[in-house]
């Protein structure tokens, strides 16, 4: 059997790819969609109703083929290496001429192109009526109208994009400009002879030489030699000297002329577009005196929900955990198979999967922000505020998803093109208090602080990393990388009502993610933390307890002097240890060590670990307060380090940040300690 | 390889480019009724110009340009389009006189000497933060505005304030007259892009969004904090830093309307 075939999905940022895509995939791919831009291109499957197989590929949105940003270039790269023999256009209906911008550059690929003119009923409800067969004339390709979030049309589109692919039918590029044309009619000859040049590609790339495009004239795909690029800064000059502008905005010119004349064509207005529940809310939301105390409020509101609702719920796990391994306890002899079981993987994995609810909470409300659309006025309202501290309004975007979850936060900062913003972001997002920390808050204010007070005392954490991000920031930025910051031009994207599927399908995921590293990481760090805390065991008759003469027990007390400035004691210095693998595993460690430090006779009214830390007399709330800062702030977890290794490029940086946040974690948590001391006497 | 066209023929093929606009043809009623001549000037004039292969011109039938005819018509606007800039943006004159002088002027003057306006309005607003300093602090003296910072003291001495040059300020500016940068654009405001400046990644990119010369744009808020502002253009919404708008040449279409709530 032949080689599947393989169809890419490209379109403008918001114009429903990734929903068409679900549509004809199922939801769920083997590359997680992470709540955020996509970043990656993904891989799907669909299989025809005639049985053939057809892999399909979802690439980053883009507005056009020229690469600002790592997202667009991952976009781009795939385009041109011909990993797909068609593509899928994905144009938003209600915003057509901006989308067929990028179909004026697509179709000169050489790729057979097929438009999905998507959210036809949105379009629709703005009373706007477009005439598919006239589009489909006027742009050369097959249009098919589709709803992605219903549905609608995607077997109709899938088999006309393989009805092109199999007849390899070629686009015909739009004309442009006759200045540009002449010009491009100059270039063409030069590079008809390039090693490895298709010959379909051969107006792509002379056009491209033409803009300029910085890639292709350092010869990243061609080899070029210097008097083919000698004779294209000549037509660049002879045209600009001409017509006064530069060569790659003569071409944007000509394209947005197309795609104007286009959506002139086509589009008619059935109604008057209705003033729209949507701007009023709006204009509230994004109020020049509202806009910031509403997104506080947002974010309050956020935590409050977390916190309230989550709270309960987890309770409820707590117990249910609790009764399990008294249960056990009382059914299994006692030794260390019992020991382990109970102490170390019950109390280790359960202690972490108690904060399920929290997470949940967490990912439903950032998948909420994110799919309405508020994300993006969120990054309109703090700009001026990111600005000042030399970040950029897009940087908001990864720093929000960092409370999620650091990994795909840092990968969000793909949608930043300047190398200095984006390094600059990648540095200060570990600060945005993780999904992975929330459970150390939670066991801790749980045990130390009331539960009216609960909600501030976990927002006055989230806002503490805010803040010392962005001093951190400022700092990068006037020392590290210096220059200028990139101009923020950012869609405002149209208010949409989330549909309830996919709102669940990203909370779902991340949950699953978060189970599937109970499952894996921290059951593999709790077992290896009770073994550390259980062997060796002490001599019999000893008055030392089990974990202080334990492995575990010994590196504690060995590092407790140098944490001690910050009020914490061996067995807190252990489980900051351990929180090097996953910031969860603090609290697996933290049960693991009370577990196995419990005293064997309490078998059968096992306390929670909550209880044992109210119980123990090095622990008290100032101390709770000074360990949750030194976990907000010290070494993101083993997988962020390695992801920000390889979004900067470099150890180099990895290492930096590293030492940067554990270094200041000790300090901060030591100023905590301390000075709370002096003030509680 | 162009042999000189009389002005008049100029004017006419600059006319009936304009009126063809989309590529349908004009015809001889229309050339006439625009430049206030008589129909038998009209077909004289379209009989040299279809002479010189500038133009196809049948009896009965529209008039159409020749590929040369609409290269040749495209550089005398862009001629026209050159003057324009420089009598506004650097003169300050206002629109409407600088469109009537334009007219005369690009008959007047010659390839080369027309050549070295558009480089040198090129080179004085390529960077107008570095650059076009003096410039600005020229323009302020000509408004008779004091400058906040120390003024170059040969502009001070050289230079008295001048009578009737527009001020680029939201409320001073009345619709259809003269330029002025976006970002002093008051929200509610619909205008038309007419000139970009500055280079680089960040016209390419603003030009990618969509905004080009001669696209219409209404502002429609600003941000908490002042900055930045959303733009609607192209049926979308954009926005963008004060930095980036003040790049962005604009035409006020029309008066900031009330707002209706």
């Amino acid at each position: 059997m032949a080689d599947p075939l393989v169809i890419a999905f490209a379109g403008n940022p918001n114009s429903g790819k990734t929903s068409l895509f679900n549509a004809l995939t199922g939801a769920r791919q083997h590359v997680a969609n992470y709540p955020g831009v996509t970043v990656e291109v993904k891989h799907g499957r669909h299989v025809l109703t005639d049985g053939t197989e057809v892999r399909l590929l979802d690439l980053p949105g883009t507005y056009s083929l020229t690469a600002y940003s790592a997202e667009e270039r991952v976009a781009r790269e795939a385009l041109l290496e011909r990993q797909a023999v068609a593509i899928v256009c994905v144009i938003d209906a209600s915003n057509l001429e901006r989308n067929l911008y990028l179909l004026t550059q697509l179709v000169e690929l050489d790729i057979p192109v097929v438009v999905a003119l998507n959210m036809v009923d949105e379009a629709e409800r703005l009373g706007l009526v477009i005439d598919t067969r006239r589009l489909e004339k006027l742009v050369g390709v097959p249009v098919v109208p589709t709803v992605g979030r219903r549905g609608d049309g995607v077997t109709e589109l899938i088999e006309a994009a393989v009805k092109v692919a199999r007849e390899g039918r070629r686009p015909k590029p739009f004309s442009l400009s006759s200045h540009v044309e002449e010009a491009v009619a100059e270039i063409s000859p030069l590079v008809a002879n390039l090693d490895g040049l298709e010959p379909g590609r051969k107006r792509f790339l002379a056009l491209k030489l033409l803009e300029h495009d910085p890639e292709l004239v350092s010869g990243a795909h061609h080899r070029l030699p210097q008097e083919v690029l000698d004779r294209v800064e000549e037509v660049r000059a002879e045209l600009e000297e001409h017509l006064g502008e530069d060569p790659e905005i003569l071409v944007a010119d000509d394209r947005y002329g197309i795609a104007a004349g286009v959506a002139r064509e086509v589009v008619g207005r059935s109604t008057q577009g209705r003033a729209r529940m949507a701007e009023r809310v709006d204009s509230i939301l994004t109020n020049r005196v509202l806009g910031l105390p509403v997104l506080v409020l947002i974010m309050w509101g956020l935590f409050e929900g977390v916190f309230r609702i989550g709270g309960p719920l987890s309770e409820g796990i707590e117990v249910a955990f609790g009764w399990l391994g008294a249960t056990l306890s009382e059914s299994m002899a006692d030794g260390p198979l019992r020991s382990l079981v109970v102490d170390g993987v019950i109390s280790g994995v359960g202690g972490v999967l108690v904060f399920i609810p929290q997470v949940m909470l967490l990912f439903l409300g950032i998948a909420l922000m994110e799919d309405t659309g508020y994300l993006a006025r969120a990054a309109f309202v703090v700009d001026r505020i990111m600005h000042a501290f030399g970040l950029h309004g897009k940087s908001f975007i990864p720093m929000l998803l960092g409370f999620g979850c650091s990994v795909p936060a840092i990968m969000a900062t793909r949608v930043l093109s300047d190398p200095k913003d984006r390094l600059t972001t990648i540095l200060v997002v570990p600060w945005m208090s993780c999904s992975a920390r929330l459970p150390v808050y939670a066991l801790l204010i749980g045990a130390f602080f009331p539960a009216e007070r609960g909600g501030v005392v976990l927002l006055s954490l989230y806002f503490m990393g805010v803040v010392l991000a962005l001093v951190a920031a400022r700092l990068f930025r006037s020392t590290l990388f210096k220059g200028p910051s990139e101009p923020f031009v950012m869609e405002l994207p149209p208010y949409r009502m989330p549909t309830a599927r996919a709102v669940v399908v990203h909370m779902w995921e991340r949950a699953w993610l978060y189970v599937q590293k109970a499952g894996t990481t921290i059951l593999a760090m709790s077992l290896v933390m009770w073994a550390l805390s259980s062997y060796p065991k002490p001599p019999a008759g000893s008055e030392i307890s089990d974990l202080e003469y334990s492995i575990a027990g010994r590196a504690g007390k060995a590092i407790e002097p140098v944490m001690a400035p910050a009020g914490f004691d061996w067995k807190l210095s252990v489980a900051v240890i351990t929180g090097f693998a996953a910031k969860e595993v603090v609290v697996s460690s933290l049960s693991t060590i009370y577990g196995v430090g419990a005293d064997a006779a309490e078998v059968g009214e096992l306390p929670s670990l909550r209880e044992s830390l109210q119980a123990d007399p090095a622990m008290n709330p100032l101390v709770a307060y000074a360990f949750m800062v030194f976990v907000l702030l010290y070494i993101p977890c083993i997988p962020a380090v390695a992801v920000v290794a390889r979004e900067a490029g470099s150890w180099k940086w990895a290492g930096f940040l590293v030492l940067w946040t554990t270094g200041s974690a000790w300090a901060l948590a030591t100023l905590v300690y301390q000075v709370g001391r002096l003030v509680v006497g | 390889m162009t042999e000189p066209l009389s002005s008049s023929m100029e004017d006419y093929l600059e006319v009936i480019y304009e009126l063809a606009g989309d590529g349908r043809g004009v015809r001889v009623k229309q050339i006439a009724d625009h430049l206030g001549v008589s129909l038998p000037s009209v077909t004289s004039a379209l009989r040299t110009l279809s002479d010189a292969g500038l133009v196809t011109h049948e009896r009965y039938r529209p008039v159409e340009l020749t590929p040369s005819g609409r290269a040749r018509a495209d550089a005398l606007v862009n001629r026209h389009d050159a003057l324009v800039r420089f009598l506004t943006e650097i003169l300050l004159v206002d629109l409407e006189t600088a469109e009537g002088e334009a007219c005369r002027m690009e008959h007047a003057i010659g390839p080369v000497t027309l050549q070295r306006l558009v480089n040198f309005l090129q080179a004085v607003q390529r960077c107008p933060r570095g650059n076009a300093e003096w410039l600005n602090r020229l323009h302020a003296r000509w408004r008779g505005q004091t400058c906040e910072e120390p003024c170059e003291p040969c502009v001070l001495v050289l230079e008295p304030p001048l009578e009737g040059v527009p001020t680029p300020n939201g409320h001073g500016a009345e619709p259809g007259r003269g330029l002025m940068p976006l970002s002093s654009v008051g929200p509610g405001v619909r205008c038309t892009v007419r000139h970009m400046r500055g280079r680089g990644p960040s016209r390419r990119r603003l030009a990618d969004m969509g905004i080009c010369r001669g696209v219409p744009l209404e502002i429609k808020k600003v941000a908490p904090l002042g900055d930045p502002i959303d733009i609607k253009v192209r049926g979308y919404h954009l926005c963008l830093r004060k930095d980036e708008a003040a790049q962005i040449m604009v035409e006020v279409a029309e008066s900031p309307r009330q707002p209706t709530h």
